[in-house]
């Protein structure tokens, strides 16, 4: 187990620490009477987390790029665009029907058909690699 | 209502940047500076390798599917250290981008309300001290893990295997808080919703419901603790919602609304997504589209080879030790058998210690690997209610529920 790793990566580590938990950091063997959470002084401490930027995170050059970038990163990284596999016009389309309608993604509609001819495009590479990355998401 | 004008505004404010930026930039995207190696997941006929990170607070090396909102899988790997997975390393996966990066543990509350007697909101102090704690290991699988190795591919986030991971959750039983509330008669689906909100002010909020008798059996958990150690924010602190048996998407994290239903719960993610075909191991024939559905629900069992992977050069002619996982799905491992002759005849392996019965299981073998050549290693995992892996991979169009018999090939030979 890794736990003392885990406790030294959070704020919490230090209270569990002070509260003379740290011989209990082999907790997650699922030994019986080993797990400091069932103690009674077992505490919840605030956590606040930064979670990383993905602002430098662009669709790779091509045509249309400018339309997928402006629109679609509002809700998601690239990379969940970048890592699908070489899906046909259809089901591009239906996929950017989704995000509009179902989840409410706030896609320009003049913009469309740019941001199908580029995902067109990499279908169109994505199958040239042969299955390979075309770019790093 | 502020909020949510505040979060479109935001994002609208991005658009705009957004926009700004991409007129003027000619950029390429490459990897960014912050990815320090690829991995390799092994899909097929897709973009296959994904950039190890650690730059995820409270995580330690994670496969990134995904920045925003956070996909992170866990390598294979960590899970041959054994049957519980760090917290560090431990899969996450949210919806909405809106991700909170802070929850204050004094002034959260949990509220319990609809078709109850009297509504309440409790305090993490209430649940840490007015009820009866428990724990017992489980595993947290994604109704989607290994969607990525569906053949023919099947759209959405495509993970590997580690898209799992088995930890000992510590705290109260769901059915006693409910009871403080006091279900009333004609109570039908219990709802759970999370401190995460959707992105867009019209867009579903992630929402998932359990029948009533389902929430009342006394196993189903609000957790405060994983591992020991209060949960990482990023996998639900301060609570989630533990469903042991049952997939992930169950287990709603940042746990901060309980409802009762006197009906059906027919929002989007319980009518809509998430559903499976009504067959077994959800399987149907590649293409299919018009079948009866159900929600997902329990697991099935499966089961991997961790110490060894494909591709892997061993030494020939000596004995080849092999272990791994395995898990029962929805009730304890029977046995694990292993088959390095296509399936033809199966050995069974040696068990680790029972755990518990929704806890990943631990089995090692030992296998004679021929001098020069290559070995293919097939596993498979039979649980307690005597229902085996499918030979087979399975298919569905949500690319859910994946359970075939894996195999793992090794070439054998001389080796330092």
């Amino acid at each position: 187990m890794n736990a003392r790793t885990t406790l030294l990566g959070t704020a919490a580590a230090a209270l569990l620490i002070a509260g003379g938990l740290a011989a209990c950091s082999k907790s997650g063997t699922g030994d019986a009477g080993n797990n400091p959470a069932m103690g009674k002084d077992f505490k919840l401490t605030s956590e606040t987390i930064t979670l990383p930027s993905d602002a430098d995170e662009e669709f790779p050059a091509g045509p249309g790029a400018e339309a997928i970038n402006n629109n679609c990163r509002a809700c998601h990284s690239p990379s969940m665009v970048l890592v699908q596999p070489p899906l046909t016009h259809e089901e591009w389309v239906a996929e950017v029907d989704k995000m509009r309608n179902t989840f409410k993604a706030p896609i320009d509609e003049a913009a469309i058909p740019d941001i199908i001819a580029y995902l067109d495009g990499y279908s169109a590479k994505l199958k040239q690699s042969a299955g390979g990355t075309p770019a790093a998401p | 209502m502020e909020r949510i004008d505040s979060r479109l505004a935001a994002a609208l404010t991005r658009r705009r940047l957004l926009a700004s930026a991409g007129a003027s930039s000619a950029a390429i995207a490459t990897m960014p500076l912050w990815a320090q190696s690829l991995y390799d997941l092994g899909l097929p006929g897709k973009p296959s390798t994904r950039p190890l990170t650690t730059t995820f607070p409270t995580k330690g090396e994670m496969i990134l599917h995904r920045t925003r909102p956070p996909l992170l899988e866990t390598p294979m790997e960590v899970f041959n250290d054994g049957v519980f997975t760090p917290n560090d390393r431990f899969f996450v996966r949210w919806h909405w981008a809106s991700v909170p990066d802070s929850v204050d543990a004094a002034s959260f509350r949990l509220k319990i309300h609809g078709h109850v007697d009297k509504e309440i909101e409790l305090t993490l102090d209430n649940l840490l001290n007015d009820y009866e704690r428990i724990e017992y290991p489980a595993i947290n699988q994604c109704s989607g893990n290994s969607r990525g190795l569906f053949e023919p591919y099947v759209i959405g986030g495509e993970w590997g295997n580690g898209a799992m991971g088995n930890a000992m959750w510590t705290g109260v039983r769901l059915k006693d808080v409910l009871e403080k509330a006091g279900v009333k008669q004609g109570a039908v689906d219990v709802r759970f919703a999370g401190l995460d909100e959707a992105l867009m002010p019209d867009a579903p909020q992630f929402m998932k419901s359990l029948k009533a008798d389902h929430a009342m059996d006394g196993e189903v958990m609000i957790a405060f603790a994983m591992n020991g150690e209060q949960l990482p924010l990023l996998n639900g602190f301060p609570i989630r919602l533990i469903v042991p048996g049952w997939y992930s998407t169950y287990w709603v994290k940042m746990l901060a609304s309980i409802e009762v239903l006197d009906h059906e719960d027919d929002q989007f993610w319980m009518a809509k997504a998430y559903k499976i075909p009504d067959t077994p191991n959800a399987n149907v024939a590649p293409g299919t589209k018009d079948f009866p559905k159900v929600a997902i629900n329990k697991m099935v069992p499966r089961s991997f080879v961790t110490n060894l992977k494909n591709g892997d050069a061993v030494a020939g002619g000596k004995p080849l030790a092999v272990s791994g996982i395995a898990m029962g799905g929805d009730t304890g491992v029977a046995k694990v058998e292993i088959s390095t002759d296509g399936g033809k005849s199966w050995a069974e392996t040696t068990l680790g210690k029972d755990e518990g019965k929704y806890g990943f299981r631990r089995f090692d073998a030992s296998v004679d690997a021929p001098a020069t050549g290559s070995l293919a290693i097939m596993v498979r995992c039979t649980n307690s209610d005597n229902i085996a892996q499918p030979m087979d991979m399975v298919w569905n169009p949500g690319g859910y529920m994946q359970c075939g018999v894996e195999t793992v090939t090794v070439t054998t030979g001389e080796k330092a």
